[in-house]
């Protein structure tokens, strides 16, 4: 058995990018988020690294991956000056407490150490043909030669090979440990976001009962066992979706004079960007986030500080990666995304960064809202009316699918018991409650999110192919993606129901930043 | 943590807030914690179950004269409480070490035909099909530096397996010869059925080249495959541990 030691330097390596990535914003995020949110940041650097790489045609080396690295660094550190120059004392220690701040990055690296040893040591994992054919080899490919190919671009995506690559060049032969890391970094960020978020107002037996439930529920449940160790997309995209989700519904619900908490909105545009490059369809599903934002950001006049700090993360990730994809391999031509759609995704994502100024126009000059917490519920609405239409036009394959996935998640084929039995179910029932669509609430953003997301998996999946009956299926995997959110949100209405304050949460002033950072003592 | 009157009195004050709650809320309070004791029970079952499964399979099956399982997946498989629980997905494996031993998990002389052929027959119509196998002259291209699993040659000498090149042609070796080999099967005709049954195939690809190298060892066999097609490659690189008999 080979040593795991490389697997865990390539751990250390995105943990120590995401920490300096993260610096400026340490304060606003609070110690936890800060801290849990490092890992997912520094992953990041992976496809920047082969984007240069790609791009000067060179190895994707140890210099290679510290430049990569410092692509990210730089770039988020300039959002964060753009977006935040108030926060010019958050850039040293100047004003902190060196000592609580030693002390959380000492919790955290000791708390990344003993996680990602013994799961270095258990090494237990679980890989199909993509991960063996594509996911792992496309890395070492990639770190040999540098180049992000077609195949990358085409099937694959670039995060995953990229993530690949980066291990291989610390030496590692497979990778054990990350997908199970990302695992525990969603459940540890459930916790701290529901925590600071939902339950800030309950007791601390409350907090107790209904933040652990959430991620006990997650941790006992089957299909999150096995993603958090199968080698491929699943994991690391359902990570990522709750990831820019939460920080956007916290930006929100954080927001002061000067907008949504750009803090937030920076990790969530980041998060948002390793949503895209995880899979070839992340760039529809970074729709959800997308318009998440665009709701959050047009709540109050929208300010352009606002707007960058969501879309400037999320737009240089996606496009520098793309940008040495285009220069290398030109308009590639193959299965899953070809170079012309993806041109054209990456169009409209342009036009979604000034849409929050379109919508405030048309905000004002139509005759019903359509800004703020009403944008989400109209696109929602408006798209499932297209989902419909779609399906009625093309209604052979669209039967074929949905009969494939209704035999997949309900009728056992999909290997997932009574887990989509209890998600109708509960959120019936949060329908009568009213926290489906509860203004200013915690919920209403989660539930309208697992909509869009739904109805994006019923553009791309039902019509363009109509799935396979068995846990293999494309669209029985991906659906494990919204799962931790539907977690989140069942785990936010009962936050409301067993926290009497939060009833009354519509009439309290937001939350400060201070009031959302858990200490890391407690 | 827990700050102890004041808590106390807190929840006094929820368990009295929770009888004024609506329906809808009490409701929806009874379904989560239901589904909490479902997913409970579940693992229960399997907790106290599924040892006993492993206990059968690796000790008492092996008394009786019977076979013994030796992965943990294996020995869990015919336990209905974690084939129900874990809902026919890929049971998890920590042997291996490294890509080789992954591969071994999954593709083996065993079920190389079955795999390409699956893909052969789905693909064919699109003008799919296996062109060359490419065949390192130099061992040590293949097999190289140090990393992964032990192995034996044949003339007693170990070597460490590491990660097989893949790529599209021979550029990748363009440091070391390489020759193509016609198709030269591994399979015994029994084992051929055997595949045949279990994946349903209507007929097996004759198509594919594979290669074996120059040496085995041990009995191990290392066959590179290379897929290519139309617009799409698909790439193996097999290895099975022990050929003869067809057992692993």
């Amino acid at each position: 058995m080979s040593s795991p030691l490389p697997e865990l330097a390539a751990i250390a390596y995105f943990v120590v990018i995401g920490w300096i990535a993260l610096w400026p914003m340490r304060e606003r995020l609070g110690a936890f988020a800060y801290h849990t949110a490092a890992l997912p940041s520094g992953m990041l650097a992976a496809p920047l690294a082969a984007a240069f790489t790609t791009t000067l045609h060179r190895p994707l080396d140890f210099i290679s991956a510290a430049v990569g690295g410092l692509l990210l660094v730089a770039a988020v550190w300039a959002v964060t000056w753009l977006a935040m120059p108030h926060a010019s004392a958050a850039w040293t220690l100047g004003g902190s407490d060196a000592g609580g701040v030693a002390k959380g990055f000492g919790l955290a690296a000791g708390a990344y150490a003993v996680v990602a040893g013994v799961l270095g040591v258990a090494r237990f994992t679980i890989a199909n043909a993509d991960s063996y054919v594509s996911y792992w080899p496309l890395g070492v490919e990639l770190s040999r030669t540098g180049a992000i190919n077609e195949r990358v671009f085409a099937s694959r995506a670039q995060l995953l090979p990229s993530l690949s690559a980066i291990h291989v060049t610390f030496g590692s032969d497979w990778a054990y440990v990350i997908y199970p890391m990302v695992a525990v970094t969603l459940l540890v960020w459930i916790a701290t976001t529901l925590w600071s978020g939902p339950l800030r107002s309950a007791s601390t037996r409350t907090k107790l009962f209904v933040s652990g439930a959430a991620v006990g529920f997650l941790a006992l449940e089957p299909s999150f066992v096995f993603h958090s160790i199968f080698v491929h997309s699943h994991m690391i995209s359902a990570t990522y979706l709750l990831m820019s989700l939460s920080s956007l519904w916290v930006a929100a619900r954080t927001a002061d004079e000067d907008g949504p908490n750009a803090a937030w909105l920076i990790v969530a545009g980041a998060f948002a960007a390793g949503l895209a490059l995880t899979r070839t369809d992340g760039l529809a599903y970074e729709f959800v986030p997308v318009a998440t934002a665009i709701g959050v950001l047009t709540l109050s006049k929208v300010r352009l500080k606002s707007v960058v700090a969501f879309f400037a993360p999320m737009m240089f990730v996606i496009y520098a990666v793309f940008a040495a994809g285009y220069a290398g391999l030109g308009m590639w031509k193959d299965n899953k995304l070809s170079g012309k759609p993806a041109l054209m995704i990456l169009g409209v994502l342009a036009v979604a960064a000034v849409s929050p100024w379109i919508v405030e126009q048309l905000d004002r000059r139509l005759p019903f809202r359509v800004a703020g917490e009403r944008f989400m519920g109209l696109l929602v609405s408006v798209s499932a009316v297209l989902l419909l239409a779609v399906f009625v036009i093309k209604w052979d394959s669209a039967r074929l699918a949905l009969a494939n996935t209704r035999i997949n998640l309900f009728e056992g084929a999909g290997g997932y018991f009574y887990l989509w039995y209890a998600v109708v179910i509960l959120t019936a029932i949060s329908a009568f409650t009213g926290d489906a669509l509860r203004p200013k609430s915690w919920t209403r953003g989660a539930f309208l999110g697992v909509a869009l997301f739904f109805v994006i998996a019923g553009l791309v999946h039902g019509t363009a192919h109509a799935g396979r009956i068995g846990v293999g299926d494309s669209l029985n995997r991906i659906v494990f993606h919204v799962v931790p959110v539907v977690v989140w949100y069942v785990s936010a209405v009962v936050a409301r129901i067993l926290s009497p304050a939060e009833e009354t949460a519509d009439a309290e002033a937001a939350p400060t930043p201070q009031q959302l950072q858990p200490d890391l003592a407690e | 943590m827990s700050d102890g009157p004041r808590e106390g009195l807190l929840l006094v004050r929820n368990a009295q807030t929770l009888r004024s709650k609506p329906l809808a809320d009490k409701i929806m309070l009874i379904a989560v914690v239901l589904c909490l004791a479902i997913a409970l029970v579940r693992v229960g079952l399997v907790v106290v179950t599924v040892p006993y499964a492993m206990y059968k399979n690796s000790v008492a099956v092996p008394a009786a004269g019977g076979a013994s399982s030796k992965s943990v997946g294996s020995r869990v498989a015919h336990s209905w409480t974690w084939l129900t629980w874990w809902g026919g997905r890929p049971n998890p494996h920590r042997d291996g070490g490294n890509y080789l031993g992954v591969m071994s998990r999954h593709i083996t002389s065993r079920n190389l035909g079955c795999v390409i052929g699956v893909l052969l027959e789905k693909d064919n119509a699109k003008g799919y099909g296996i062109t060359r196998v490419i065949v390192p002259s130099d061992m040590t291209a293949l097999y190289g530096e140090e990393s992964g699993n032990l192995m034996k040659r044949a003339d007693g000498t170990e070597f460490r397996t590491y990660w097989a090149p893949i790529s599209r042609d021979a550029a990748i070796f363009s440091d070391v010869p390489v020759k193509t080999r016609k198709y030269d099967p591994v399979l015994t005709a029994a084992q051929s059925a055997a595949l045949r049954t279990t994946a349903g195939l209507k007929e097996q690809s004759k198509e594919f080249w594979v290669a074996k190298p120059r040496v085995g060892g041990s009995g191990q066999w290392i066959l590179y495959a290379s897929v290519t097609g139309e617009k799409r490659d698909y790439f193996f690189i097999p290895l099975e541990l022990s050929p003869a008999g067809g057992a692993k």
